[in-house]
């Protein structure tokens, strides 16, 4: 195939499957601007490893690979470095102003908790929750993460008890503040 | 609250995604033919520099030392050199090796932990290099100048200058470790400086070393 006809499969497969990019790096930044330098660099280095791609293995799979390791160093190590990609001044994945608007209005309380839920999480267990969100079957997870499959659904499971946990927290809070 | 509301109540919000996500295709076709690149092969190319200049050293020291094998005065300050320059070129090989074997497709846990195998190797380096450097001027001092402008630094500056130099680097190690230690943190605005702090006190090391064993932790190969 030539780079050219690569490069077009590759756009088309991405922009099928964008949502999981924007979803990771809603998970693992708070600022706008980390969020599109995190983009661009899980952009960069899809592209990158798509020579290696195996067509006949899911390209959902393989992307949340190259993805989930981009997120997690990425913040680890590599912002330390100055900025040297082209893409700085535009963003990537744009989100319509008027979707920005209400999405900020429909973030309930529902919403709020799902987001510091997950920034309460360790690269990790934030990993396999996107997974899980996403609705990744418990093998499928484990084939990314490169654990076992017994070891997901224990995850899973400590994590359920750690978000009942955290909303009865929340919940004993609130009555304290309705009592007062 | 269960973990099972809050997936439908993600699952909403990957509906609405589809409608308002928009990929800039003109930008990424600019720049994934452009000369975007990522950080890991920016590290790559940084290394490759270090060996080639590193070599190129070891192939001048060694060149000196044949010309000066029979001359301890001169021998022992290029044989100091050349076993740094030969353990710096061994460090940058070994990581540029472990670049070559990462491979962002595969496995997390496993990419994560050679991904911070790379960094614990990128560390203890830089820790290295920046502990010994004040040890080397003395060294590099007696071999450039009679090697580049036929000095002899034993004659000309005399025995207690070459002394003074090395007990003053010795103290600028014991300094520069204490500081690093105490006040990595404080020193410093700039994080390159604070990064180079933390690698001589050994914060980013111990980070390193606690990284790792999360991995592993995940992976259940450690009890959590």
């Amino acid at each position: 195939m030539s780079k050219r006809a690569g490069q077009e499969q590759f756009l088309i497969l991405l922009d099928e499957h964008k949502k999981i990019l924007f979803k990771i790096a809603n998970s693992y930044c708070r600022q706008a601007s980390d969020r599109e330098d995190l983009i661009q660099e899980m952009v960069l280095q899809l592209w990158r490893s798509f020579g290696r791609y195996d067509p006949r293995s899911r390209f959902t799979t393989w992307m949340y690979r190259v993805a989930l390791n981009v997120a997690i160093s990425f913040y680890r190590r590599e912002t330390r470095r100055p900025r040297t990609t082209t893409l700085d001044a535009q963003a990537v994945l744009q989100l319509s102003p008027q979707s920005r608007e209400s999405e900020a209005a429909s973030r309930d309380a529902d919403g709020q908790l799902l987001e510091s839920f997950i920034r309460q999480l360790n690269d990790f267990d934030r990993a396999l929750v996107i997974l899980y969100l996403d609705g990744n079957r418990h093998d499928t997870i484990a084939e990314i993460l490169g654990i076992s499959e017994t070891n997901v659904g224990t995850k899973i499971g400590r994590i359920k008890q750690k978000l009942r946990e955290m909303s009865a927290a929340d919940e004993g809070e609130a009555v304290g503040h309705g009592t007062r | 609250m269960e973990l099972d509301e809050l997936k439908s109540r993600w699952q909403e919000q990957d509906k609405k995604l589809d409608d308002c996500l928009r990929l800039n295709q003109r930008l990424l076709r600019e720049s994934l033919l452009g000369k975007s690149d990522t950080a890991l092969r920016r590290l790559s190319r940084l290394l490759w520099f270090e060996l080639v200049v590193n070599v190129a050293g070891a192939i001048l020291v060694g060149s000196f030392l044949g010309d000066h094998v029979t001359e301890t005065r001169y021998l022992i300050p290029a044989i100091a050199l050349q076993l740094g320059l030969i353990a710096v070129i061994v460090a940058g090989a070994r990581q540029l090796a472990t670049i070559a074997g990462i491979d962002y497709a595969a496995p997390i846990v496993e990419i994560q932990r050679r991904l911070e195998t790379l960094w614990l190797q990128r560390i203890r380096t830089m820790q290295w290099t920046l502990i010994l450097s004040p040890l080397a001027w003395t060294p590099l001092a007696i071999v450039a100048m009679r090697g580049l402008i036929g000095v002899d630094v034993y004659s000309a500056f005399g025995l207690a200058w070459v002394a003074a130099n090395l007990v003053f680097g010795l103290l600028v190690i014991v300094i520069a470790i204490w500081v690093s230690r105490a006040y990595a943190d404080r020193l410093g605005r700039s994080p390159l400086i604070q990064r180079l702090l933390q690698d001589v006190g050994g914060q980013n090391l111990a980070a390193a070393r606690t990284f790792v064993k999360s991995v592993s932790e995940f992976a259940g190969t450690l009890p959590n």
